[in-house]
């Protein structure tokens, strides 16, 4: 391993960013505070990006990693023990500076801090807590800061930690624990769920206190977050989907990253990817995720055992309307919001415009259109006082193909084909046999 | 048909609206105009407004009085509107909302209500981004610069932001296009100025690649992405270049080899 002495402030930034980069949070909502006099900071609900990088990731949060020193091995991590990369560590006092003064010219709109992890999870997890109570109590932070909880710290350590930050995530890497011993071997399924669990204990006995006896002081605001790594391992999407439900409905988290494998060391258990990162995947699996949290799907009712795989050429919801025909068409004067919200090119803001609106007249499909419905993925689905938009085939195959035909313009990669029907040697590869000798004597004399 | 131009101002918007509201004609027959926005037509009769902060006042006074606050928020934000045709969508509003009372704001086929809303989403939308993208650099005298150039007239809002934000800093915020700045001493009010010298413009200008923050923050940028999902299409569509001119990331400096490319 090399360690590196005397790096100046410039390098070690450089250093911690590049190993911090693929963890794919970077979002600053959920905590909302006022500035105050004789601080510095504050924090929006919604939370505002500042930049995007050349990937179009948004950049948010100054996302640095304390340390690249690590004690573990996890076979997808850049940082792992036995890569030879050149390790560094900040010192809480260079961490507060770099915060600080990017705060101050608007740069960054909080901190995010991870760590590789340092002789061993208390000695990280305390280095952590020493920086953000720095931040805090003697630089008079008051911005937004995500921190990591390292799995196998003292529990006390974490609630420290809850209490500094306003966001607090654990990795689960992994879906399930099989693929987590494969390729994570320091790490197990109960050391990541154990600070989990921890966390969210704290957020509900925060919640329960009739009076917070000190406002400023709330255990984790903006909630806590995790994060999955796709395609690294051979799990279904159904799978991946499955847990983030049940991460959603029994850990209360917040928000679930998915982030596309990024294949950066060469070890033979990982898989190769010619195609570059699944990124077509990583997507659908956020356009579900965006399902389960705001629109009243559930995950068994978007994948099966029996599809395990999202579609290629649709998107989830899409996807979902063509196979539950039955339910459509919707009459959008009448329908209720969830019933709207269900409906393919119709989103939250559009599907709340309309309820607002229809209330003072009955509305046709240019006010639609001016809503922001997506009228040529909607118009399959609805209708406006009784009519459709413009006839179209009523069955699965035409409106699947209409959808995809718009769709994979949109989608960078194509995969399989007609998933709804049937696929006929005959029609679709236009195989045509020649009539045999029997055949045209048949057709001739009449004798089958 | 009546025009009635007006200069871009919420006071001499609705002074207009006075005027008009007051001549007895049908709205049919009137419009409003903002000033040099439009080519002058044959048959009409122009009529310069003559802003008065009586005949906004009492026009404020009617809309709360008769329709609702929100009317009133809504026509401050669509007077804040980079749009041309603001000035006759407000009228058109007003001429419906007596007509409907309070509700009219839940009216959004109508597309007066349609488009107060629209402006209302735009301007915010822009303030919104602008919160994230305002770049602040030192200047050698310890004052946090920065400079804006957008569509819509968000100065107030944005700086509004900032003065909760960093209230124990001195900075300025500088809107180029309209050429009002807005400026805050550590722990005081922050105020609106109108025409800002040309030696310190130059200064804000150039602030940006001096900082040495500006050096650290543009390595920052650079490494953070990921090399093998490189989406420029999507960067753009999140951050147009209409923000990146005022922004240290993108600013040209004399950079190391390799880190020309954010």
């Amino acid at each position: 391993m090399l360690i590196q002495e005397h790096l100046t402030l410039r390098e070690k930034l450089e250093i911690l960013t590049d190993a911090a980069k693929y963890d794919v949070a970077c979002t600053s909502s959920g905590a909302d505070r006022k500035g105050k006099k004789g601080t510095m900071g504050s924090a929006v609900p919604a939370g505002i990006c500042h930049s995007f990088s050349a990937d179009g990731r948004c950049i948010s949060l100054l996302k640095i990693l304390f340390t690249n020193e690590c004690i573990y091995d996890c076979r997808y991590c850049v940082n792992r023990r036995s890569n030879d990369v050149v390790r560094t560590s900040f010192t809480p006092e260079e961490v507060c500076t770099l915060t600080m003064e990017f705060y101050r010219r608007n740069y960054i709109e909080g901190l995010f801090l991870s760590s590789g992890i340092l002789h061993s999870p208390d000695y990280t997890m305390e280095l952590i807590c020493r920086t953000l109570w720095k931040l805090r109590h003697e630089h008079h932070f008051r911005g937004y800061i995500h921190v990591k909880a390292i799995p196998g710290a003292d529990p006390a350590l974490i609630e420290q930690a809850g209490f500094l930050a306003d966001r607090m995530s654990v990795n689960l890497e992994l879906p399930t624990a099989e693929g987590l011993r494969t390729l994570a071997p320091g790490k197990t399924r109960e050391k990541i769920l154990l600070p989990m669990r921890q966390i969210q204990r704290g957020i509900e006995a925060g919640k329960q206190e009739l009076i917070p006896y000190r406002r400023d002081s709330a255990f984790v605001p903006a909630g806590q977050s995790t994060q999955m790594i796709v395609g690294a391992t051979p799990e279904s999407d159904y799978q991946m989907l499955s847990v983030a439900e049940a991460l959603y409905q029994s850990y209360g988290l917040k928000r679930v990253f998915y982030s596309a494998f990024v294949r950066v060391n060469d070890d033979s258990l990982l898989p190769a990817l010619p195609g570059g990162p699944p990124l077509l995947r990583e997507h659908r699996l956020y356009q579900a995720d965006w399902l389960l949290r705001y629109y009243g799907f559930q995950a068994g009712e978007l994948l099966s055992e029996d599809r395990p795989n999202f579609n290629v050429l649709l998107d989830p919801k899409c996807d979902w309307a063509v196979r539950h025909l039955e339910q459509f068409p919707v009459e959008v004067n009448r329908a209720d919001y969830y019933t709207l919200l269900r409906v393919p090119g119709m989103g939250v803001k559009s599907a709340r415009r309309i309820v607002e609106a229809r209330r003072h007249a009955a509305l046709d499909f240019p006010d639609l259109k001016r809503f922001g419905v997506v009228l040529k993925r909607a118009m399959y689905f609805i209708t406006c006082s009784g009519r459709v938009m413009m006839p179209f085939r009523q069955d699965q195959d035409a409106i699947a193909a209409s959808l995809a035909g718009e769709e994979r313009r949109r989608a960078w990669e194509i995969g399989e084909g007609n998933a709804y029907r049937q696929m006929s040697l005959f029609d679709d590869f236009h195989i045509t046999v020649p009539p045999t000798a029997e055949d045209v004597s048949g057709a001739v004399w009449g004798v089958m | 048909m009546d025009v009635y131009v007006c200069e871009d101002d919420f006071c001499s918007i609705l002074s207009g609206i006075y005027d008009a509201g007051t001549s007895g004609r049908p709205s049919r027959e009137q419009r409003l105009e903002l000033k040099g926005q439009r080519e002058p037509e044959l048959f009409c009769r122009y009529l310069e407004v003559q802003p008065e902060k009586r005949k906004a006042e009492s026009v404020m006074g009617t809309v709360r009085e008769r329709i609702s606050g929100e009317a009133c928020r809504l026509l401050w934000t669509a007077s804040l509107s980079g749009d041309g045709e603001k000035a006759d969508w407000m009228y058109r509003f007003l001429v419906d909302g007596f007509r409907q009372g309070p509700k009219i704001v839940h009216m959004l086929s109508l597309p007066s209500v349609f488009q107060m809303v629209e402006y209302d989403r735009a301007v915010g939308n822009e303030a919104h981004l602008l919160t994230g993208f305002v770049r602040f650099a030192r200047l050698p005298e310890g004052i946090l610069a920065g400079s804006i150039g957008p569509k819509n007239d968000v100065l107030a809002i944005v700086a509004e932001h900032f003065e909760d934000r960093l209230s124990g800093e001195n900075w300025m915020l500088w809107d180029e296009k309209r050429d009002k700045a807005a400026v805050h001493q550590a722990n005081r009010e922050t105020v609106l100025l109108r025409g800002i010298p040309e030696d310190i413009r130059r200064r804000i200008k150039a602030a940006g690649t001096q900082d040495p923050y500006g050096d650290l923050w543009r390595v920052f940028v650079h490494t953070i992405s990921i090399k093998e999902r490189e989406n420029r299409k999507c960067q753009m569509t999140h951050l147009p270049l209409r923000f990146r001119e005022y922004m240290t990331e993108w600013q040209k400096t004399p950079c190391p080899p390799g880190m020309d490319m954010v």
